[in-house]
């Protein structure tokens, strides 16, 4: 190992926007004018969609639609840092659980009906391209660098 | 010309900028956000590297891997494993089409919102180019072999290249799934610890244990060539197509399940250390000797998250296979950000290098923020802590060595915050090597971790031979020796002796930082690059004849290296700790404000 090359100090400047913590009142302030932004407008989007909806005569969701307008729109404004967060946690959790259904309703295909398949005739062509199973006849499993080396391009 | 080289989105996220060859500012994104590992895009590092280096334009941004190439293994993982493989192939797509794919786009956005007005070009290195660059380019040699050895980047999982002058190219490689990085996290997963940071404590472990299970690993597990190469028995492995590392073959193999995080560690997880441990270390001579006989070249530059296994460098470097080894410091994924930024500068960039063979361009791996003493105290006096100043360093040094001496335990806080997984000072807990009980001290009352993990000296260079065997500096903590046979004292273990007991009983004149097996893991102290660090040991030395202090980093167990003087504050009053340094100011715990309840400054982290 080698010696060290001079050190260079830092500059104050840089290390700045680091320096004094923000105030936990502050944080906590700025997150709940955020939270209760957020919700007056998802409120006020709910409440839009659920008027469009009552103007083409679908009175029942258009009903569930104002409902849940005036409740995120009320929670935002009377308590936005635990009614509407509760809330949007609870939408968050549920929205995080129809993602995980739909991405394996979704992916299944693709993987079942075109993926799978490959292996299938890999399998037969007895290719693995993950080259499982040790190699005895071979001396080393070091192989050439591709050169694909082109560092300007992402693949 | 500037250039910023960025890794983020796997593990521990990081942020360079690279300016005419010489590194500007490296910092890892965890310091910044408090999320050990953090892997999210490095934003905090970013703006801190763009202000460290005076703002004003880029030229280049390099990114450490090609997304592409990674896509690309795992769509094959997905076949090569249909059907058992789709529960990882559900987890893993969902996460590229929302963001891994969108890498330029993302980059582009980012930087816009951080003033950067001209949108600079994207270069993606491979990412064992990228590990292969920060080995090579800082490296004080013209011309060097180059080894990269980690778990996996797009396909390669270890390397072979050579470097000269500014030219660096890769020769050969290893694929996945056959990865020495991987093996060794299989071990770490089923010895209980956490896969991706608990390595080091895996190695930690290993001399406490015998090396029963090495010969069943070579002829079950690893197929392991003359010249390094391996493939693995993946009969035995789940990260293929199954959300764990090992699966119930290889517990069978080992005679039981694996150690759950919080079960108590027995003679089997000791032994399975000790026995993957001596695998990773013949894999990696190996290897150096195949890169020794495939470049012709005298000296060795090393890189990638194995390269941070500092016993199997030591057992390199007394082997002989290369006239000189260099290691990047910040080996794993944080140094990536390093080397996509050197690659770029003299592969696209096309700048000139120049390597003196002495010095490397680390700079001590001080690259990150610096506090100035005004920041610190306007932050001190608006929350009302109790400090003394002292302006005059040797006075300062004489105090704190004082401190030191009398057993106490003391936060050092000052200059640039390091880069990589390694506090040299900068973000230290130092304490007194001399004391047969401050390991154990150190690791429940102020690191509140397992008591078994040793501890590191920092030591004089000039007095490094004097204590350990080892005849060459190691700045970077990246090297381990044995103390010198004369200071050792016989503490041989009993069949049945109890593991807190043993590594509590002393086994040199410097018991807090030898291990069990008489080994130390050696930062050497350098005037130049750390004279204030420097002047304290010497202070030290002077008051007690023992020129070396232990140092361990400025953290709680779980809790990434602290970054500002506010979160040093409260890691001193959320441990036992007695004494903090901040710059030129000095804080007696007792002193502080809130004392009494210091709990209350506690703050939880995940274990690690």
């Amino acid at each position: 190992m080698s010696a060290v090359d001079e050190v260079v100090r830092g500059r104050p400047e840089a290390a700045a926007p680091f320096a004094q913590p923000v105030d936990p009142a502050a944080r906590i302030a700025e997150r709940t004018g955020a939270l209760r932004r957020r919700g007056i407008f998802r409120g006020l989007v709910a409440l839009t969609v659920a008027a469009v909806l009552f103007f083409f005569g679908r009175f029942v969701v258009g009903g569930v639609a104002s409902s849940l307008g005036t409740l995120t729109l009320a929670l935002a404004i009377v308590s936005p840092g635990k009614g509407y967060a509760a809330l949007e946690r609870l939408v968050d959790r549920a929205g995080h659980g129809v993602g995980t259904v739909l991405a394996w309703v979704l992916l299944a295909p693709v993987f079942f009906l075109f993926l799978w398949p490959f292996r299938v005739l890999f399998r037969r062509g007895a290719q693995d391209s993950l080259a499982r199973g040790f190699d005895s006849t071979r001396g080393s499993y070091w192989m050439p660098h591709p050169r694909t080396g082109d560092l300007e391009k992402p693949y | 010309m500037r250039v910023l080289g960025i890794s983020c989105w796997y593990h521990d996220a990081a942020a360079c900028i690279v300016e005419d060859g010489r590194i500007v500012a490296a910092a890892q994104e965890e310091r910044f956000t408090r999320i050990k590992a953090d892997e999210s895009f490095p934003v905090n590092a970013i703006r801190y590297c763009l202000a460290e280096g005076g703002g004003g334009e880029l030229d280049l941004v390099a990114f450490y891997d090609k997304p592409i190439l990674k896509l690309h293994r795992i769509l094959e993982t997905a076949i090569g494993t249909a059907p058992r493989g789709f529960p990882n192939f559900v987890h893993a797509v969902p996460v590229w089409l929302r963001e891994k794919l969108w890498i330029e786009p993302t980059i582009q956005e980012e930087l816009a919102k951080l003033g950067v007005k001209r949108a600079p070009k994207v270069c993606f290195p491979e990412h064992h180019f990228s590990h292969a660059a920060s080995a090579f380019y800082p490296s004080p040699f013209q011309d060097a072999a180059v080894l990269t050895l980690d778990g996996v980047g797009e396909w390669a999982c270890a390397s072979v290249g050579v470097g000269e002058g500014s030219a660096l190219r890769l020769l050969q490689e290893q694929h996945f799934p056959h990865s020495m990085g991987l093996l060794y996290s299989a071990f770490t997963y089923f010895t209980g610890f956490k896969v991706n940071s608990g390595e080091y404590k895996l190695m930690g472990l290993a001399p406490y244990g015998e090396g029963t299970y090495t010969k069943l690993i070579l002829e079950k597990l690893v197929d392991l060539k003359e010249d390094g190469s391996l493939r693995l028995d993946l009969d035995y492995f789940g990260y293929l197509d199954q959300e764990r590392m090992t699966n119930d073959r290889f517990a069978a193999l080992f005679g039981g399940r694996a150690r759950k995080p919080d079960e108590r560690i027995t003679k089997r997880d000791m032994d399975l250390a000790k026995s993957i441990q001596e695998v990773c270390e013949e894999v990696v001579l190996r290897s150096a000797r195949h890169a020794r006989k495939v470049t012709g070249k005298k000296h060795l530059c090393m890189a990638g998250g194995v390269a941070l296994n500092c016993v199997a460098n030591g057992h390199l470097l007394r082997a002989g296979v290369f006239d000189d080894l260099w290691i990047q410091p910040a080996a794993g994924d944080a140094g990536g950000a390093i080397g996509a930024a050197y690659a770029a500068y003299h592969g696209v960039g096309r700048g000139p290098r120049t390597a003196d063979g002495v010095h490397d361009r680390m700079q001590g791996a001080y690259l990150g923020p610096e506090f100035s003493r005004e920041q610190i105290e306007s932050l001190m006096k608006a929350r009302g802590w109790v400090y003394e100043t002292i302006d005059d360093d040797a006075v300062w040094a004489e105090r704190i060595a004082q401190a030191i001496a009398d057993q106490k335990v003391v936060g050092l806080f000052q200059g640039r915050m390091e880069v990589g997984p390694r506090a040299l000072g900068n973000r230290s807990i130092v304490g007194d090597p001399r004391s047969p009980t401050m390991q154990s001290i150190m690791n429940l009352k102020i690191k509140q971790r397992e008591s078994f993990r040793p501890f590191a000296p920092s030591v004089l260079a000039e007095r490094a031979g004097e204590y350990f065997e080892l005849d060459r500096a190691s700045p970077y903590m990246l090297l381990v020796a044995d103390v010198r046979a004369e200071r050792r004292t016989d503490a041989s273990r009993a069949h049945n002796d109890d593991l807190l007991e043993w590594v509590n009983r002393a086994r040199s004149d410097v018991p807090a930082i030898t291990h069990v097996d008489h080994s130390a893991r050696i930062q050497t102290v350098h005037r130049e690059t750390n004279p204030r660090y420097h002047a304290m040991i010497s202070a030290f030395e002077a008051k007690t004849g023992c020129g070396m202090v232990i140092n361990t980093s400025f953290n709680v167990r779980g809790e990434p290296i602290v970054c500002t003087p506010d979160d040093a504050y409260r890691c001193f009053m959320g441990t036992e700790m007695d004494v903090l340094s901040m710059g030129p100011f000095v804080l007696r715990a007792d002193a502080q404000p809130g004392y009494a309840n210091r709990a209350s400054f506690r703050r939880t982290f995940a274990a690690d």
